[in-house]
């Protein structure tokens, strides 16, 4: 056969200069096709012949070259061919023939012959109807689930799709609009036979692959292709810049609901204790990583993480949104839904999400759902902020670890709402204050009362940074480490200053537009304090020190000095201003610092040699991270740790309200 | 089949104007009474002849739905003619040919010869735009006009035959460049008339059996 095709074909390169030989050979070349065809499934008969054993791909082959040839000489020929594969609907022709496959391996041949015209026509006459026809009956036959033997040449046909679209794409409006939905329909109707199959839309037929994918990926090694252009004709589709399409796209295909499904499937099939040493600072990229050498799940699941965090930020806003809603809905409302799973590497899993969706519309959709009411049997009205503050009672240090990781995390990314919801709802109505104290003034009413009779002067100085006091409070964070116990004699936090500065203004940066107020003001009404679960946690884990892990303490240390940093008066003054006078009852941080160090200083004392060890203790907390900490087991080794990192965690306080002092200070000298 | 030249032309309007009934009326001289929504585009042709020499007509017929503007638009490039259609039973289609022309305007080569056509003219009792109106929009924008009833076939053949004679018009005072494509002109196969077998048509079927 292949000889004789040759010769063929050769005349159709010499011929198609003059343009009416062309469109004798193509009638020719397409009747005896069709011929061809009838022959081998005479009265409609299914033949046990396989394809490459008869004329009809030769005969095809060139009728699709004469098309390609014809498009590419347009200026000299008239495209008599096309116009009359247009009139006659032969494409549709074809289609039906592939539909039905009465001839082994038709239906590919029809695929491969529409991909090759579809991408090489220069002037693709996709928005005609008899095309778009042909070609939507064709995604219906592409749907990965029906034909899997042929996966390779159903996604490249619909990645040429994609493709060209991509570079078309007004025409895309023809694959996404319920209008052509409707033309469909109706076509399907007329056609009896083919309204078996399903009307899929593109999206949805491309959105079969991924599935399947999960479950025969071990024993296929051409299916990575398969996952690449499954991915890649997602992502040009989900960028197309047409408001119809990205309407239809984002209501009426299942692009979102597939991608948070599978998302959940393969969170859910990952091992329930992970490895996490690996894992801290992996990130994996679908297209880089898909076969890197971790473990199939976990590869897999950071890889479509990846890819599901590019379609997020690169793909249409509209359709980022919906995403991140369904995101929200089918996966991150599930993670809490029963109480046994949560674990270790679900807190660890969730760190990593939150990271990986930093700077996208999901990292909002996350802080949203932390604060935020879920509505299951288990933790009815509970927010997945309370549950995780309730699940770090635990005694497990891992589990403890990463949960507090996991609030460092959400703390540093600055949500207003969240941090309203974790902290400062508790703290603004200023109840922690005792205002009637008979007899002393705080140093902060003092002020406005001197600012009173000044008449105005010294205006710009904040009361809430305690001018008049800020010598004492300083001196009194500083005594908290007798001179004996200080594990470096210098005893400064001088220090400090430059890192705590450039942390200052990066907070400064993301607060300012939060309108949080300039001064700390009483409210009208008085109520009992209240400093809320997560301030309370905080509270019980600092007085639990001297029995801790030092890796915890190395945590609080974190969390301590970014909320002491922040530019918020009420926390401020609640947290740093230790001669502010507080209610009966209300905890001060200064007086649970004064107490933990005091317990913790006795047990220090009990050792000989103390002073070493604090040396020793500061060399070893400079050069180590909190995970490394979090393993060790010495009860001694662990106090002196404890000692030297609150001993720091005073000073880096001191360098906060120094900071933040001589930050408004300067502000004022510019004025 | 053969000819001396090709026009192309788009049908452009609102939908259910009558666009492709205009065609339909045009190339197979039938009427369809039930409004079948064209999707994308769709297209037909016929041989007419001007001042005796046969002209190939291209017609491609767009859909009016909003939704496949920018399909409409990726075909007045390249068109010799358009047809504007509006229906004289709907003062909106009337109203939106405003935005058509400007659509047209913008998007196409700055000769292409536009026909308005207000439609339905069968329709006299539920007239609700005036012929002087149609009349007067033409006149103020430089285009030719025409009423029209796809139903009757009344004026349907003028319509589209005139708009040829003004692209001819055009070409023989050398208005039109021929040899540039983006015009929607061709020159026909001619040179090569000695081929006069070549098959056409709906007769594929009765091709002879082979192999
Ligand atoms: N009485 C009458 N009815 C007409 C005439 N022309 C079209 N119609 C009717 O108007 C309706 C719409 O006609 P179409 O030609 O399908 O409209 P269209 O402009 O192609 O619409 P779109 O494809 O959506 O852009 C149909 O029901 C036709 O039967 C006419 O001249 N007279
Ligand atoms: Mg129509």
């Amino acid at each position: 056969m292949m000889p004789v095709l040759n010769t063929i074909l050769d005349s159709v390169v010499d011929t198609i200069a003059p343009p009416t030989p062309a469109f004798e050979n193509f009638i020719y070349h397409w009747e005896k096709f069709m011929v061809n065809y009838l022959e081998w499934t005479t009265d409609g008969q299914f033949s046990q012949t396989r394809i490459e054993e008869t004329n009809v791909p030769g005969h095809l082959e060139i009728v699709q070259q004469i098309l390609i040839c014809e498009d590419q000489n347009e200026k000299i020929a008239t495209n008599l061919c096309m116009e009359y594969v247009l009139k006659n609907d032969l494409f549709n022709m074809l289609a039906v023939i592939a539909e039905k496959e009465k001839l082994i391996g038709i239906r590919i041949l029809v695929l491969k012959c529409m991909t090759n015209l579809i991408s090489q026509l220069k002037n693709p006459v996709l928005a005609h109807q008899s095309f778009f026809v042909t070609i939507q009956r064709l995604i219906n036959l592409c749907d990965s689930v029906l034909y899997n033997k042929q996966q390779q040449d159903q996604i490249h046909f619909l990645y040429m799709l994609c493709t060209l679209l991509n570079n078309q794409q007004n025409v895309s409006i023809m694959f996404f609009s319920n209008e052509s939905n409707m033309c469909r329909l109706e076509e399907a109707k007329a056609s009896t036979e083919s309204s078996t199959f399903n009307r899929l839309n593109l999206l949805d037929c491309i959105l079969t692959y991924i599935n399947t994918k999960v479950c025969i990926i071990k024993d296929c090694t051409t299916n990575t292709d398969v996952y690449y252009k499954c991915c890649d004709c997602i992502l040009l589709l989900t960028k197309f810049n047409d408001e119809n399409v990205i309407d239809y796209i984002s209501n009426e295909t299942k692009l979102c609901s597939t991608l948070s499904e599978h998302f959940r499937n393969l969170f859910c099939a990952l091992p329930t204790a992970l490895d996490y040493n690996g894992l801290e600072t992996i990130e994996l990229n679908w297209r880089d990583d898909y076969n890197a050498t971790y473990s199939n799940d976990v590869t897999k699941f950071f890889c479509w993480l990846n890819f599901i965090i590019e379609i997020i930020r690169d793909g249409q806003l509209k359709i980022s949104y919906s995403l991140c809603e369904s995101l929200r809905l089918l996966f991150f409302n599930k993670l809490f839904d029963t109480p046994e799973q949560i674990s270790c590497s679900y807190v660890f899993l969730l760190k990593k999400i939150y990271r990986a969706a930093d700077h996208t519309p999901l990292n909002y959709t996350i802080n949203y759902w932390l604060r935020s009411e879920l509505d299951n049997s288990y933790y009815d009205k509970q927010t997945p902020i309370d549950i995780l503050i309730k699940l770090s009672s635990t005694t497990d240090d891992t589990f403890v670890f990463n949960i507090l990781n996991f609030f460092i995390d959400v703390l540093h990314d600055s949500d207003k709402e969240v941090l309203d919801f974790i902290i400062l709802q508790f703290i603004n109505n200023r109840n922690y204050y005792e205002r009637c104290t008979s007899g002393t003034w705080s140093d902060e009413e003092d002020e406005r009362e001197k600012k009173l009779l000044s008449n105005g002067n010294n205006i710009n100085t904040s009361r809430t940074l305690a001018p008049s006091s800020i010598d004492r409070i300083i001196n009194r964070l500083l005594a908290l480490i007798p001179q004996n116990l200080q594990s470096d004699q210098l005893h400064t936090f001088k220090d400090h200053i430059t890192d705590v500065k450039n942390m200052y203004n990066d907070v400064l940066d993301k607060c300012t537009k939060f309108d949080w107020p300039s001064e700390a003001l009483n409210s009208v009404k008085i109520n009992d304090f209240d400093e809320g679960p997560f301030l309370r946690m905080i509270f019980k884990k600092i007085s639990n020190i001297p029995n801790q892990n030092s890796s915890t303490t190395l945590q609080l240390k974190i969390i301590l000095i970014f909320l002491s940093s922040l530019p918020h008066p009420y926390l401020h003054e609640y947290l740093l201003n230790s001669t502010l006078p507080l209610k009966r009852n209300v905890p001060s941080l200064y007086m649970i610092l004064c107490q933990v160090l005091k317990e913790l200083h006795k047990k220090i004392l009990t050792f000989p040699n103390y002073n070493k060890e604090l040396i020793q203790a500061r060399k070893r907390i400079l050069n180590s991270s909190s995970i490394k900490l979090l393993k060790e087991k010495n009860f001694e080794v662990i106090v002196f740790n404890n000692a030297v990192i609150l001993e720091e965690l005073c000073k880096e306080l001191v360098a906060v309200l120094f900071v933040k002092y001589h930050h408004t200070n300067l502000a004022n000298e510019n004025i | 089949m053969s000819y001396a030249y090709l026009f192309k032309y788009i049908i452009i309007g609102d939908t259910g104007v009558g666009k492709s009934c205009l065609l339909l009326q045009f190339t197979d001289k039938r009427f369809q009474p039930v409004h079948d929504l064209t999707i994308g585009v769709e297209f037909g042709a016929r041989l007419v002849s001007i001042e005796t020499k046969p002209i190939k007509l291209q017609i491609w017929d767009t859909a009016g739905q909003e939704a496949f503007r920018s399909i409409t638009r990726s075909y007045y490039r390249g068109a010799a003619g358009a047809l504007l259609v509006y229906d004289i039973t709907r003062r909106d289609t009337f109203n939106h040919l405003t935005t058509w022309l400007e659509d047209a305007r913008q998007h196409s080569n700055s000769n292409m010869v536009i026909m308005l056509i207000g439609n339905k003219s069968d329709l006299e009792a539920k007239r609700e735009v005036k012929k002087e109106e149609g009349e007067a929009f033409a006149r103020e924008h430089g285009l030719v006009f025409m009423e029209t009833s796809a139903k009757t076939s009344d004026n349907v053949e003028e319509a589209f035959i005139n708009t040829a004679k003004e692209i001819y018009e055009k070409i023989q005072e050398g208005v039109f460049d021929i040899n540039n494509e983006a015009n929607g002109i061709k020159i026909g196969p001619q040179h090569s008339t000695g081929n006069s077998s070549i098959p056409g048509g709906n007769n594929r079927s009765n091709g002879n059996g082979c192999c």
